[in-house]
């Protein structure tokens, strides 16, 4: 039982993750989404001219920076949006899903050249050299994306569009739900819409008026089903967006949106791919069907695109889509909540008993109650400090744990300087006046905090480079 | 470049009204040798007002910066001591005895000064010592030394 909640926690996170790259750029998907339903709705030519540049290079690049960012801040970004270049150069179909594995695996991949090559570094040579890792490893991950990456996504691409044209030629079309939502969520949509059911639902149009296929990907059920469920039972910031993003899926057709509420919990699968078979059940039932593409997958484009007479019997089966995702959705989204305070009361319990362990109360407990695992002070490489401006107290204060370290013969950790506002950074443990600890805190939560009062003989400085190197012993 | 301080970078027994005052005061031969702009003398102040009293290091000594892009023209430091000291609203420091006004330049050119500082300041008894000191020659002289020592 214990080990299903990690798991679950861990899949959770994961997908934590994954949204993480995509939500601080859901502006940009919404915008880029209303010029292609402008350009499309006027057929403006220089409005269309947008669509493929931005979907192409811009939405994937904004994603790499994202993603970057999450691992190892501005370098992290920097390098994050370079290698992603390789995937976008080295494919056809749009590289959001590749942006989000080559960019965070760029910018991790950094952090340990970094790591190993920081302290051989001679003083006043450190942006040079900083720069050229960059650079180089940056042009080695592209080239890797490029070569291999682009090629792997573009096949997983097509190992969706395969199954579902079988399901299509067996009289499955249901079925294809199983395929299109998953798809879907990895950012394959349009590499499925428009690349697979845009060219057999134009061969069906000649042959009868109108084609279900347009349906398929487009139907906005599955997806509308899952905001709402979190509009109704989710909490915190994810019920907060939930609001917002129903809007602008069902009636702004910008699926995309949607999908990281499906990441941060990807169980929600079960629930899109129900509402698909069941929108797609009705559409096959009712013999619907749109006369041309339905792009974006809003109501009001399918409506109308819809071949004449169909719009009822469509929103009923949209609807129909939409309350059996809802439904599922609702159960998994509340269940959820309970495994998440499973899993926050396993870490709690973890830092108790490593407290018992120690047979003390230690000063750091509290930066313990949240995280994972015990602080584990042998691998500190880098300590950070940080204050308001970022080069005099925290410079003092850097240069006497510098002196202190060389006392103890500790030689290989950096520490370095740097203005709050420059956060977050790589960093194993980040010292900070007490004065701005909530404000570190805030921005970079993941890094064990040591706040101080005393620049030059905090007692905090001692026992750091005691525990140090009492773990290295 | 501690060696490079002069007995014109040091002020002994400054009086100041408050802890804005004592900055103030403490940056003026600064401002006046065109070293900082007048706006840099105010960013160190609303930096204290914004965070608090991050500036008190310790040891009764405060170290009044500000970002180099707020108007530092040139790497220059100056001591001021205070007497009597003044509250900065650290309450385990007060009063502060001793400002060193910086003004840097760039991020890494003042960082040698930091860590000839940083092993003077760190022995409370060497700022002791130096806050003594009844004129400037003195204070020059102390802390010669004790760099030296360090």
């Amino acid at each position: 039982m214990e080990n299903k909640v990690s798991w679950r926690v861990k899949a959770q996170r994961f997908g934590g993750k994954l949204s993480a790259m995509v939500v601080p750029n859901l502006g940009a998907f919404m915008g880029w989404g209303i010029l292609t339903a402008l350009g499309i709705w006027m057929s403006s030519d220089m409005l269309k001219s947008f669509i493929s540049p931005m979907l192409t290079y811009l939405l994937p690049l904004l994603i790499g920076v994202a993603a970057g960012k999450m691992i190892y801040g501005d370098k992290g970004a920097v390098i994050g949006a370079f290698s992603t270049m390789g995937v976008i150069v080295g494919s056809e179909i749009t590289m959001l899903l590749g942006a989000m594995i080559i960019a965070p695996f760029a910018a991790w991949a950094l952090k340990k050249v970094d790591g190993v090559v920081e302290p051989h570094v001679p003083v006043g040579f450190e942006l040079l050299i900083g720069n050229l890792t960059t650079a180089i490893l940056g042009a080695i991950v592209a080239i890797v994306g490029c070569i291999w990456l682009a090629p792997a996504i573009t096949s997983l691409s097509g190992l969706f569009a395969a199954g579902v044209s079988v399901l299509e030629n067996h009289n499955l079309l249901p079925l294809t739900a199983i395929f299109i939502e998953p798809a879907k969520i990895l950012f394959l949509n349009n590499a499925i819409g428009q690349g697979i059911l845009t060219p057999l639902g134009t061969t069906q149009l000649a042959d009868l008026g109108k084609s279900v296929l347009f349906l398929l990907e487009s139907n906005p059920g599955p997806g509308l089903g899952v905001l709402l469920a979190y509009c109704m039972f989710g909490k915190g910031k994810a019920r907060a967006n939930a609001y917002g993003a129903t809007v602008i899926h069902a009636i702004g057709g910008v699926h995309e949106i949607y999908f990281p509420f499906v990441l941060m919990n990807p169980v929600l699968v079960i629930a899109t791919i129900a509402g698909g078979i069941t929108g797609t059940f009705l559409f096959t039932l009712f013999k619907v069907g749109l006369v041309g593409v339905s792009s974006p997958g809003s109501i009001i484009t399918i409506m109308m695109m819809a071949s004449a007479g169909d719009q009822l019997k469509i929103l009923v089966a949209i609807a129909a889509s939409a309350v059996v995702s809802f439904l599922l959705a609702s159960v998994i989204v509340k269940n959820s909540k309970l495994d998440e305070e499973e899993g926050d009361r396993s870490l709690k319990d973890a830092a108790k008993q490593m407290e018992a362990l120690k047979g003390k109360k230690s000063r750091i407990s509290s930066v313990f109650e949240d995280k994972e695992e015990a602080f584990d002070y042998s691998k500190v490489k880098k300590i950070l400090y940080v204050c308001d401006a970022g080069l005099g107290s925290s410079a003092m204060g850097a240069s006497v744990i510098g002196k202190k370290l060389k006392k103890a013969g500790i030689t290989d950790i950096v520490v370095k300087h740097a203005p709050v506002m420059n956060l977050p950074q790589e960093a194993d443990v980040i010292v900070t006046h007490v004065s701005l600890g909530e404000v570190v805190r805030e921005k970079q939560s993941d890094t064990m905090l040591i706040t101080i009062q005393d620049y030059l003989n905090a007692p905090e400085y001692d026992e750091l480079i005691g525990k140090i190197s009492k773990a290295r012993a | 470049m501690l060696e490079n301080v002069t007995i014109n970078d040091i002020e002994v027994n400054v009086q100041a009204a408050d802890w804005e005052d004592a900055i103030r005061k403490s940056a003026q031969p600064l401002l006046e040798r065109d070293k900082i702009e007048e706006r840099y003398v105010d960013a160190m102040i609303d930096a204290v007002h914004r965070v608090g009293p991050y500036i008190v290091l310790g040891n009764h000594v405060a170290l009044a910066h500000a970002r180099p892009e707020c108007g530092a023209k040139e790497l220059s430091v100056f001591f001021t001591t205070l007497n009597p000291g003044i509250a900065f609203g650290n309450e385990n420091f007060d009063p502060v005895t001793l400002i060193i006004t910086l003004a840097a330049i760039d991020e890494d050119s003042h960082l040698e000064l930091m860590g000839e500082l940083a092993g003077i300041l760190m022995d409370e008894k060497n700022v002791m010592r130096l806050v003594e000191s009844k004129t400037s020659e003195e204070f020059l002289t102390l802390l010669q030394k004790m760099r030296d020592e360090d």
